[in-house]
């Protein structure tokens, strides 16, 4: 008896693991390619929390999901467009820029949620992703239960992660992406436009972050409330930095935070003796765990924070 | 023969500040063309703008049959120019094949095909008689191997012109030898080259013509053969030299730094220097001779304390000071002109004042009770920027050090660790990138400090610099000293020899071989020192 | 150089002409009116007379002496969590943590001040000051240690420990020090004594305001007039020259985080003894970001820190009042200060190059004029050299 209780908890928090790491994958493989060129983006937080509202926002109006998922890729892409303008082109630095960018979407979407569905008690209700089992494999014990009952944005993720991996390292791409990160200088003496590149890598990013916080409102919580991305986008800055600028390593590092956010929650229904609110810095003090360096020691692209001008 | 390149009448401005004025300039095939200079007299801003990093302010660029309007590098490179800067553009992280085609994808297709493109690589570095391993990374690489990736990587690219700015800057008198043939072979398939420097006797060796640019402009352009060293300095510096002198020697007795068997850990547990032993005394220029990167760095930090040392032991006037904080050693009368000024000599957004001040800002009398005199310290700035003859900009004592030019940034440096009469002074790299009058003066004070007592370890990788001022002369290579030489013994074949890793005794051999010259022989031989015999033609320039 | 060069060099540079500050007063004012312009769009959007709703915005601040008090009294934590900002920031640290750092203060000094508040005012709020610098301190001790010795980004490190901090006031005011009543998560209210004294009579304006004024001299001195200030700027500007120059660098990192989480942790204690006189969930959530904003928009310098913490202070106590007066939600001031960050550090980094372009032209014509003078005093000899 207590065994089948721990396999279908182990199911359960396996299952809940996977589907949490999903929003901190999404944005830290945008974070990844945006660090790559040489751009620390820690405006992630702001440009998930726009995309967890205006997913809702799409899914409200068209009454797709899918086009919720699609309007907040482009919401994060228009952030994300703001944040390389003042980075890129103007110049600012990078870590002010995000603290701004984070400010500015704080602002606007607590603004407009207002603006457009008036200050409501009970949270407006939308049309959200529901699992996809994958025939055939779903059915399998355990591993179908945990990996193919999942909703499709996690499948997307996790496919993300070997394309994310093709583009950087087998691709003319990813060598101009991965030069421009390392030597801006050595990029542009052979014609490479640093400064695009580094723009487009910013614009990824923002579609991918903007991607998972979507998968929040629309794969997870179905609403949207101000602030509830809660530090995952800066979650996701420190899994770049865990997963060393590589996909697998930060596919191995999402799922490390999954694991200790599913394992959190479960721990608080499980009422132990432990009071929630540290079971709840669990992940937080993970992530700085990580940035130790216990783990190993990381070497970041060499030119990564610092603008590129002539 | 039609020249491949014509440049006319090309002026580039920053600002104000005329970097090139109406420079006319052409370059025929298969022609290896030196372009000579001074540091800032525009040979760099000439080639940038050819290259298609800076766009001219007026002039045209005739390239290949056809006027060029390049509005990026991207552009230059299409059309078959090359260019391989001083430092070189490589990624140490990224494997040769991938710094070979990076920015190549339009030509080379979307997905890297790399067994494919090694071959393409592997043929273009046959054709040219050069040896490469393309899997390897470049941080494993010698210098002269990632030149050799430089060479290949405009070569893969269809280039017709090469431009090489200061190629041998970094390399032995052996590995600079080995480059010119290999860019001789290439001007006999018919590749134009330009080669940027300001050392003579490259000129006169390799180039078929030069061109010699000063203040921005062209003061002439000359068939090689049908001039001489002494003409082109002319060209060059428009004046005569009145290089600084040595006199005396060692007083032999006053040892002021021992190093003894000093050995010390890079970052990747290489040994950074092995076994290293060393004196100098009061009143003593040691010069330490080698190709950059082979622990001249690293040397001046362990005795000031910045980088720790595996083991041996430091003596400063007999006392041990290995192991001691910074703060201590420095505090013992020690002057340190770094490698790096930007890096490590100056605070770029500090004022000269505040720079003047940088070790001595929590002493009397700067500081008093906790606060500081802003009378005493401006006092101080106002002396030294008179008595050092630093060129501030219009807020005078208040200017950034990052507003003023190289020699009065290494002024600023200068003034701060020399002044105060230091015990030790360690010099290392103290002309790099200032101007000739600048450098003269900076020469002047260290010789002037040895005058009064400082024992001084001079660090160089400009021989001429070395030959100028040295008493006595060591050699490292890879961290360990080749053999140490007295002035009068030098040469600069026997230098070259133990500069490429040979120990003193074995180089001494080989230089006999060769028959280029016997003098230090003989000096050993008997410890007779020869009279003022004819210097090499590097002094004749200085005289 | 030429004399031309020369004369418009010193224009520009001599300490005496004050050329700059035209400019760098002129960034900040122009970049809070395009601001509000871009804001007045987003009420446009919603159909609000954008004019109507800044008249509540700005001049509902100086209805009274309650709602004047009320913008110094919102401007007090702001002020002190931008010091600490610019503490750290001056030696080249982003201490983001100025929220978790805030709430160390608070839970100190919420805790002494319930142990303490019988005693006499004097030195239950000394012990109240006391306990709030050193949890403060210490909560920026742990990032400046990890940055020291395994050099960790503070930036992320501090975020996380605003979380950190967040919970564990959570848990603070659900559990352990719970009211006696038990029924809302905060603390009892602390004594009597250990409430900050009021410096206007019927107003909130409490004396935590001269804390701040007196610490913000405090730091400027401290940054520019000693050696301590000349060793953490040398860190910030080049780690490298100064280690060069014997200063310990990790060690200076760290001394400036703990003062700087020090600074932020006087801003809990000022809004425990000043304002809440209890500590609950929720409580001036957002003061420490606000200080970063306060620091960037006063250019990392104390003065400025001070009067862009009162300009924000404005805009949030404004922001209520348009919220009741208009209906705007008053999460516009969010992005109205977002706005004007990004313009203001956008108009400091394009400042050099637009005077760059200005100071060519100016010589070119000057040049040009000088060159006709010259022309026509020849009598017109030679002409179209420069068509």
């Amino acid at each position: 008896m207590n065994d089948i209780m721990n396999a279908a908890f182990i199911v359960a928090l396996l299952s809940a693991a996977l589907r949490l790491s999903v929003p901190i994958l999404f944005a830290a493989l945008g974070g990844m390619f945006s660090e790559r060129s040489g751009v620390v983006n820690i405006g992630l937080e702001g440009i998930m929390l726009t995309g967890a509202f205006a997913g809702v926002v799409g899914s409200y109006f068209t009454g797709s999901q899918w086009l919720g998922a699609l309007v907040a890729m482009l919401s994060g892409i228009a952030l994300a467009a703001l944040f390389a303008l003042i980075t890129v082109k103007v110049q600012i630095n990078q870590i002010v820029s995000g603290i701004a960018i984070n400010l500015l979407a704080v602002g606007l979407t607590s603004f407009f949620f207002r603006a457009l569905f008036g200050i409501t008690t009970t949270p407006i209700t939308v049309n959200a992703f529901s699992p996809v089992s994958l025939p055939g494999l779903s059915t399998l014990p355990f591993v179908g239960e945990v990996l193919f009952s999942q909703t499709a944005l996690v499948y997307i993720a996790f496919l993300l992660v070997p394309v994310s991996w093709f583009i950087l390292y087998k691709t003319s791409w990813g060598l101009s992406i991965r030069t421009v990160g390392e030597h801006p200088t050595a990029a542009d003496t052979v014609g490479i436009p640093v400064n695009r590149v580094r723009t487009l890598c910013v614009l990824a990013s923002g579609a991918l972050a903007g991607l998972g916080g979507a998968f929040l409102s629309l794969g997870q919580f179905n609403m949207f409330v101000d602030n509830m991305i809660s530090g995952r986008g800066f979650i996701a800055v420190a899994a770049v930095i865990f997963g060393r600028w590589n996909p697998k390593g930060i596919l191995i590092a999402s799922l490390i935070f999954g694991v200790a956010d599913a394992l959190q929650i479960r721990l608080q229904t499980a009422g132990i003796g432990i009071p929630y609110q540290f079971l709840l810095m669990f992940p937080y003090l993970l992530t700085v765990v990580a940035l130790t360096g216990i783990v190993g020691k990381t070497v970041a692209p060499k030119a990564l924070g610092k603008a590129y001008a002539k | 023969m039609d020249p491949i390149l014509r440049m006319t009448g090309i002026s580039k401005y920053f600002g104000t500040f005329a970097a090139n004025e109406g420079v006319d300039f052409d370059v025929l095939p298969g022609e290896i063309h030196a372009l000579l200079g001074e540091n800032g007299a525009g040979k760099s801003t000439l080639m940038n703008v050819l290259y298609g990093l800076y766009r001219p302010d007026k002039g045209e660029i005739w390239f290949d049959g056809q006027t060029r309007h390049f509005a990026s590098s991207r552009d230059a490179i299409l059309t078959g120019i090359g260019m391989i800067h001083q430092h070189f553009m490589l990624v140490p992280v990224h494997t040769v094949l991938e710094n070979i085609i990076m920015g190549m994808g339009k030509e080379k297709g979307f997905l890297v095909k790399e067994a494919q493109l090694e071959k393409e690589v592997l043929e273009i570095a046959a054709r040219y008689g050069m040896e490469i391993n393309p899997r390897a990374l470049v941080s494993e690489l010698s210098v002269g191997e990632q030149q050799r990736v430089e060479i290949v990587k405009a070569l893969f690219r269809g280039t017709k012109l090469l431009i090489m700015d200061e190629p041998t800057a970094v390399l032995t008198p052996q590995e600079t030898e080995e480059l010119f043939k290999t860019l001789r072979r290439m001007s006999d398939e018919g590749m134009s080259i330009i080669l940027i420097t300001h050392k003579l006797n490259e000129v006169m060796s390799v180039s078929n013509r030069v061109t010699v640019l000063r203040d921005g402009k062209v003061t002439n352009t000359v068939m090689t053969r049908d001039s001489s060293e002494y003409e082109l300095t002319r060209f060059m510096i428009g004046r005569e030299l009145s290089p600084a002198c040595r006199e005396g020697r060692c007083c032999g007795d006053k040892l002021v730094l021992e190093l003894d068997h000093v050995t010390c850990e890079g970052e990747m547990g290489n040994h950074t220097l092995e076994n290293v032993s060393l004196s100098v005394c009061a009143g003593e220029i040691l010069g330490i001779a080698g190709v950059d990167g082979n622990g001249q760095k690293e040397l001046a930090e362990i005795v000031v304390g910045l980088r720790a040392l595996k083991s041996g032991r430091i003596f400063l006037s007999g006392e041990e000071i290995a192991g001691k904080s910074i703060l201590e050693i420095i505090g013992k009368g020690i002057g340190y002109i770094p490698e790096d000024r930007h890096k490590r000599g100056l605070v770029l957004d500090f004022t000269i004042g505040e720079n003047l001040i940088l070790k001595d800002y929590n002493k009397k009398p700067f500081t008093k009770g906790g606060l500081f005199d802003f009378g005493k310290i401006h006092g101080h700035a106002d002396d030294m920027i008179k008595k050092y003859s630093i060129k501030t900009s219009a807020a005078g004592r208040e200017s950034e050090a990052r507003k003023l030019s190289g020699g009065n940034q290494q002024k600023i440096v200068v003034a701060r660790e020399v002044d105060k009469g230091p015990k030790l002074l360690i010099a290392v790299q103290p002309t790099r990138g200032v101007d000739i009058g600048a450098t003269e003066f900076i020469h002047k004070q260290i010789l002037k400090a040895k005058e009064n007592g400082t024992a001084v370890l001079l660090i160089s990788t400009e021989l001429s610099e070395i030959n100028q001022l040295s008493d006595r002369i060591a050699v490292v290579y890879k961290g360990q000293i080749m053999g140490e030489i007295p002035h009068e013994a030098f040469e600069e074949s026997l230098i070259g020899l133990m500069m490429a890793g040979m120990t003193y005794e074995k180089a001494m051999a080989a230089n006999r071989g060769t028959g280029q010259g016997t003098k230090a022989s003989e000096f050993l031989a008997d410890g007779h020192v020869p009279a003022q015999n004819a210097e090499p033609t590097k002094e004749q320039v200085n005289a | 150089m030429s004399a031309l060069d020369k004369r418009i060099k010193d224009a520009f540079l001599k300490p005496g002409a004050r050329r700059w500050s035209v400019y760098s007063l002129l960034v900040p004012i122009v970049s809070v009116l395009l601001a509000l312009v871009l804001g007045s769009v987003l009420l446009l959007f919603i159909g609000i007379n954008p004019l109507e709703a800044y008249w509540y915005l700005i001049f509902s601040n100086f209805s009274n002496t309650y709602n004047v008090a009320e913008v110094l009294v919102k401007a007090t934590p702001i002020a002190l969590t931008g010091l600490a900002f610019t503490f750290a920031f001056r030696t080249g640290l982003f201490n983001i943590g100025g929220e978790g750092q805030m709430f160390a203060g608070a839970m100190a000094a919420v805790f002494v001040g319930l142990k303490t508040g019988h005693l006499p005012p004097f030195v239950t709020i000394g012990l109240c000051l006391a306990a709030a610098i050193v949890a403060g301190g210490i909560w920026g001790f742990i990032p400046g240690v990890l940055k020291g010795v395994f050099g960790s980004s503070e930036i992320i490190v501090t975020i996380m420990f605003n979380y950190v901090a967040v919970y564990l006031l959570s848990f603070l005011v659900d559990k352990p020090l719970r009211e006696a009543a038990g029924f809302y998560p905060q603390t009892d209210m602390i004594g009597e004594n250990a409430f900050l004294p009021f410096l206007i009579q019927n107003t909130r304006l409490h004396i935590g305001l001269v804390v701040a004024i007196i610490l913000s001299i405090l730091v400027y001195v401290v940054l520019w007039k000693t050696p301590l200030g000349f060793r953490l700027r040398a860190v910030g500007y080049n780690p490298d020259g100064a280690e060069y120059a014997g200063i310990n660098i990790r060690r200076n990192m760290i001394l400036a985080m703990v003062i700087s989480g020090a600074l932020a942790g006087v801003a809990g204690f000022t809004e425990i003894n000043g304002i809440h006189h209890r500590m609950m969930d929720n409580f001036s959530r957002n003061v420490g970001f606000d200080g970063i904003a306060a620091s960037l928009l006063g250019g990392a310098t104390p003065g400025g820190v001070f009067v862009s913490s009162i300009l924000l202070g404005m805009l949030q106590t404004g922001a209520s009042a348009m919220q009741r007066g208009v209906g705007v939600p008053a999460n516009i001031v969010s992005i109205i200060q977002a706005l004007i960050i990004i313009l203001v550090l956008a108009g400091n980094m394009m400042r050099p190059k637009l005077e760059m372009r200005l100071k060519v032209k100016r010589q070119e014509r000057e040049e040009r004029e000088e060159r006709e003078a010259r022309k026509e005093s020849q009598g017109h000899q030679e002409g179209g050299i420069d068509a």
